[in-house]
């Protein structure tokens, strides 16, 4: 985190929710965001993330948090004039056309008349809902409603928008549009944090992301960081590997950062090694011995393989005492 | 801005509601019905004419047609039909309004705006008062221009029922919020405020049916005691002229007055009875709203304001017996000669005090309390919601 804490978006420290019968839904949660950045909060269900956006936007009180979003407390009401935000299972009231819920949560935003007729507009256009402003929001499908809600979260031109499963319900081209939108904020100095599962939805728009488990954040940083490890080079070749490791000293070198299988005609290599000024001597190696080579590309381990080794060496290590905020309501939690 | 935008919200809800439109209707059904009552030369019209009562004392020209008939049936329909009717079914309109403001999904988008949880709570409270506020005022506008043309002058007291109805709504409607927001069942609510306002009924009708009793068995003790006064000065009197034993009028007068002492101390004890359980049913009524008596209210200032019968046994009086009654009421100082005496005149005063008892009430006793109960109510309502976690 290069960020001075006095200029984050969301700085969120030591947050932590217990209900009762101590069901534990955060424990110790910090996270930082930073101005303009997309951030992601991934985990899987029951981890505490809608937990964490509900703290934030002050529809659970957390049992303890310090912090600060745009420079003010945590669960300061006057901030989320300047905070959009679009909830899980969002559930308009069905009395209400689309224009209608627009300026209606515009106005609860504190937006002035003027300023919603202008922007909501826009709004609509802009998440493809205009020819929809007349016709009551019953009449939506789930895509339409979270689209809808989107430009709702947008109304009040705020500098951070919180998004809880935008995407959830929305077709695959309602899911690029989303992401355009998000990189559009982005491009316009917003600050975006999304919580969702669809990882491989964060991985395209996401500056940083952080792990959530069992209540606790358990990774954070840039996908460039969290993958830096796992980056290596794989080569496809035919025939065989060369087997004579044992005399060639530099072979042997390599042999220790190599893992190789066969399939088929040819063989598959994987070189651990980011750095692609460590391959050339490799690929001068291969090519002295007369291997063809078929191919050599540099890989990275994708969100989604980051974040199911991250969850299951996290289950190996954590005892699981802790629950999320839906299993924590079913437990009684009022 | 956001006041605004809530109740504006309220507002289009409302409306969205088949049930609005069905209350709308049928207020204005009732209006129309009680529009198409004439006083014609041979009695009274019903439905514009399709019916005739023929009538000697209600028709026109009789003066009495004007002055008792039309302007009763105007304040009892909105004693029974605001009261009753439009607030049961009010009540069911705007019962859900509370869950499905805090279903999840809903009141997120709510509780994250910049506003206190307490002013989303009370503006949207305001706001299914709306619903009471809109009926009450088409009725009683409908009522008005009615008044205007079936008597001849403009009744104005008739919107004095306008925050009298919101209110007595009010006192019910704010269990059935308290409910909807511990619950978010509006099944929960509805239910709540039935069984709320079933326990007022019954609270309230066992304080007025413990009152008639005491204050029956007080005027019977205050009677017969008068009797009794009277008869020991006729026995002292019988005394004094030397009578005895012997006498039979003598003898006779002893045995009245040993058989009236006796009922005297069995009516006080009953009387006590009485007093007790009207007290701590009237403990209890103190501690609730008072429905009935807020819509009394009506009654009380539309009494004051004219001569007129505001219960049904009142208009049926012939002039001639209402004198009667007024008269024997008047004669504080009257002694009954027997039994029947007794009776006759306990059944008439009793109704006479314990009106006037009930009357005495102060307003602001009877809205105070009502409105502080509400309130109490209400406290408990937002401090949970304050407090809940969505």
């Amino acid at each position: 985190m290069t960020t001075a804490t006095s200029e984050l978006a969301i700085d969120v420290r030591h947050a932590s929710k217990t209900y009762r019968r101590k069901v534990y839904a955060l424990r110790d949660v910090s996270l930082q965001v930073a101005p303009g950045e997309i951030f992601g909060l991934l985990g899987p269900n029951g981890a505490g993330k809608s937990t964490l956006v509900k703290i934030l936007m002050t529809v659970i009180r957390p049992t303890s948090v310090e912090g600060s979003m745009l420079g003010r407390p945590i669960g300061h009401k006057p901030t989320l004039r300047w905070v959009g935000y679009l909830p899980e299972h969002l559930r308009f009231p069905s009395y209400l056309d689309g224009w209608q819920a627009v300026s209606y949560f515009g106005a609860l935003s504190l937006v002035p008349a003027a300023e919603r007729r202008k922007r909501g507009r826009e709004l609509l256009e802009l998440v493809g809902m205009s020819q929809w402003l007349t016709h009551k929001i019953s009449t939506y499908s789930k895509g339409m409603r979270q689209r809808l809600g989107l430009a709702v979260a947008l109304i009040a031109d705020p500098q951070i928008i919180v998004l809880d499963e935008p995407t959830d319900g929305v077709d695959p081209v309602g899911r690029k549009e989303i992401r355009d939108v998000l990189l559009e904020l982005r491009r316009r100095g917003k600050t975006v944090f999304v919580n969702s599962h669809l990882l491989g939805e964060l991985e395209l728009v996401c500056d940083r992301v952080a792990i959530m488990s069992k209540g606790t954040v358990i990774r954070q940083g840039t996908i460039d960081e969290l993958t830096r490890r796992s980056k290596r080079y794989e080569f496809v070749i035919v025939g065989d590997a060369p087997k004579d490791s044992t005399t060639d000293a530099m072979l042997k070198q390599f042999a220790a950062r190599c893992e190789s299988r066969p399939q088929d005609q040819t063989t598959f290599i994987e070189l651990n090694t980011a750095d692609p000024t460590e391959v050339q001597p490799f690929v001068d190696l291969l090519r002295a011995r007369g291997v063809t080579i078929i191919s050599a590309r540099p890989v990275r381990q994708s969100l989604e393989d980051l974040f199911m080794a991250t969850i299951r060496d996290e289950g190996d290590k954590t005892p699981g005492a802790v629950m999320g905020n839906g299993q924590a309501h079913a437990k009684g939690a009022h | 801005m956001q006041t605004f935008a809530l109740l504006l919200d309220s507002w289009r809800l409302l409306v969205s509601r088949k049930l609005f439109w069905l209350t709308l209707v049928l207020n204005v059904l009732v209006v129309v019905l009680y529009g198409s009552i004439a006083i014609t030369e041979s009695g009274v019209s019903l439905g514009f004419g399709l019916w005739e009562i023929e009538s000697e004392q209600f028709r026109a020209g009789s003066g009495l047609a004007k002055t008792v008939l039309l302007p009763f049936i105007n304040y009892q329909l909105i004693s029974f039909w605001l009261a009753w009717v439009a607030t049961g079914l009010g009540l069911i309109t705007t019962a859900s309004i509370f869950p499905d403001f805090l279903a999840e999904g809903a009141i997120d988008m709510v509780l994250a705006k910049p506003m206190s949880r307490a002013k989303a709570f009370f503006v949207k409270y305001l706001g299914a008062l709306l619903f009471v506020v809109m009926q009450v005022t088409i009725f009683c506008l409908g009522s008005f221009i009615v008044a205007r043309v079936r008597l001849g002058e403009w009744q104005w007291m008739l919107f004095a029922s306008i925050p009298l109805v919101t209110l007595f709504f009010s006192y019910i409607y704010c269990v059935s919020v308290l409910v909807g927001v511990m619950t978010r069942s509006s099944i929960a609510a509805i239910l709540a405020a039935a069984i709320f306002w079933m326990s007022l009924w019954a609270v309230q009708s066992a304080e007025r049916v413990t009152h008639r009793i005491y204050a029956g068995f007080a005027i019977e003790v205050e009677l017969r005691e008068k009797m009794l006064a009277r008869d020991k000065v006729d026995f002292d009197a019988m005394t004094a002229k030397g009578m005895t034993s012997d006498d039979n009028a003598y003898e006779r007068l002893r045995g009245e007055i040993e058989s009236l002492d006796k009922r005297i101390d069995d009516r006080r004890a009953t009387r006590d009875t009485a007093a007790s359980w009207f007290n701590g049913f009237h403990l209890a009524s103190s501690a609730l709203p008072k429905t009935q008596a807020t819509i009394s209210l009506l009654d009380r200032w539309f009494a004051s304001n004219s001569d007129q019968p505001t219960s049904l046994t009142e208009m049926l009086m012939t002039t001639a017996s209402r004198r009667r009654a007024q008269r024997d009421l008047d004669a504080a100082d009257f002694v009954p000669e027997t039994d029947d005496d007794v009776e006759r005149l306990v059944g008439r005063r009793t109704d006479a005090r314990v009106t006037r008892e009930e009357n005495e009430r102060s307003l602001p006793w009877v809205l105070g309390t009502s409105v502080a109960f509400e309130l109490a109510v209400l406290g408990v309502a937002v401090w949970i919601f304050r407090r809940r976690d969505f």
